[in-house]
């Protein structure tokens, strides 16, 4: 076990005074995933009402609001920007798997897409593991 | 090299007993552990996307289904989901001031914003039961089917009155998969709260097990996040 317990977090003894929080910066990414969110649902229930846009541009548009999320709660909530580039670097090549994957099933989409066009009368949904 | 050769006896950080990335193994291995989590339910999003678009035509409008809000009488898109990603959202701002009490070595502002962020969980399973509650009865007057079965109501793992089988029981899935991870979730916050109420952190002598939770926790917002996009926006 000595092996793994030479890193110790920071010691505090029961003494210490306690310092005042600082804590403007959570509420600073709290107000951004806030209004994020607002905007988010303020688009989607207006193009319910009126439809000024069509649901790819929202589509690709809430895709990378997601992202801008993702990525505060990740580094700034997580404190992943607090930890060294090698451990950052680490974690983020494993989903790199994702960009194949997602790249993949766009290809199979497309192919799918060209069966139907090809057989209309094949329908994905017809099949019992798909059916209406 | 002759200077490589001077300090051979220096510790170097890859050469094992030291922690090169200065963090400790828990937290490490929490961090690889929801690495590999987020493979599975990108996994899972991935194919609800995938089969969303090859059924396009008959894929319901999320805001047609899910537009329930509790003690109100009609149709209100998105207005719910809404509140439950702002519960999840306020939950990790909870979380993350209980993490920032623990480096301060604040007993009570653990435990304090632990108690929230605990009561903040419970609020979003709750309503998670409550969409679930009402996507499984659905709608009064459901769908008629031409086959002579007559009328579906709501939704299960056979038959569902929105769209196709796989509309429901992707839901049912994913929604289910990440209610469970809020529910283990919520364990651990409880555990993590007692434990730091009865001083046992404080004793150690740092809090890094809310760190570690905390972790989790934020995880745990970050695929509501997701799901929410993908499941109720687009």
């Amino acid at each position: 076990m000595e092996l793994y317990d030479n890193y110790q977090p920071h010691l505090h003894s029961a003494s210490d005074p306690i310092p005042a929080p600082k804590t403007g910066w959570i509420w600073k990414i709290f107000w951004y995933l806030l209004a994020i969110t607002v905007i988010e649902v303020g688009l989607a229930f207006a193009n319910y009402e009126m439809h000024f846009v069509s649901k790819q541009v929202l589509k690709y548009l809430f895709i990378g609001m997601t992202l801008l999320k993702a990525y505060y709660i990740i580094f700034s909530y997580m404190h992943l920007k607090d930890e060294k580039k090698g451990f950052q670097l680490t974690l983020g090549f494993l989903l790199v798997l994702l960009v194949y994957f997602v790249t993949l099933m766009m290809i199979e989409g497309l192919y799918q897409e060209n069966v139907r066009l090809i057989f209309p009368s094949y329908l994905i949904s017809d099949s019992p593991a798909f059916g209406l | 090299m002759a200077h490589a050769v001077s300090t051979v006896d220096a510790p170097k950080p890859w050469s094992g007993g030291d922690a090169p990335f200065n963090i400790s193994w828990g937290k490490m291995m929490m961090w690889f552990f929801l690495v590999s989590d987020a493979l599975t339910f990108s996994s899972l999003l991935i194919y609800y996307g995938a089969t969303r678009n090859m059924n396009r035509e008959f894929w319901p409008n999320p805001d047609e289904v899910y537009n329930h809000f509790p003690f109100v009488e009609g149709h209100i898109p998105l207005a719910f989901v809404s509140l439950m990603t702002f519960i999840l959202i306020m939950s990790s701002v909870t979380m993350v001031l209980a993490v920032e009490a623990g480096h301060r070595f604040d007993k009570k502002g653990v435990v304090k914003w632990m108690i929230w962020t605990v009561i903040g969980g419970f609020l979003f399973l709750g309503s998670q039961a409550y969409e679930w509650y009402h996507f499984i009865h659905g709608t009064a007057e459901g769908k008629v089917v031409e086959h002579g079965l007559g009328v579906i109501h709501g939704a299960n793992m056979v038959e569902n009155e929105y769209g196709p089988k796989q509309f429901a029981n992707l839901f049912f899935l994913i929604t289910g998969f990440h209610g469970s991870h809020v529910f283990s979730g919520v364990v651990l916050n409880i555990i993590v709260l007692i434990m730091a109420a009865r001083g046992v952190f404080h004793r150690r002598g740092h809090y890094e097990m809310v760190e570690k939770v905390g972790l989790y926790w934020h995880f745990v917002d970050l695929v509501w996040v997701f799901v929410f996009t993908f499941f109720y926006l687009i």
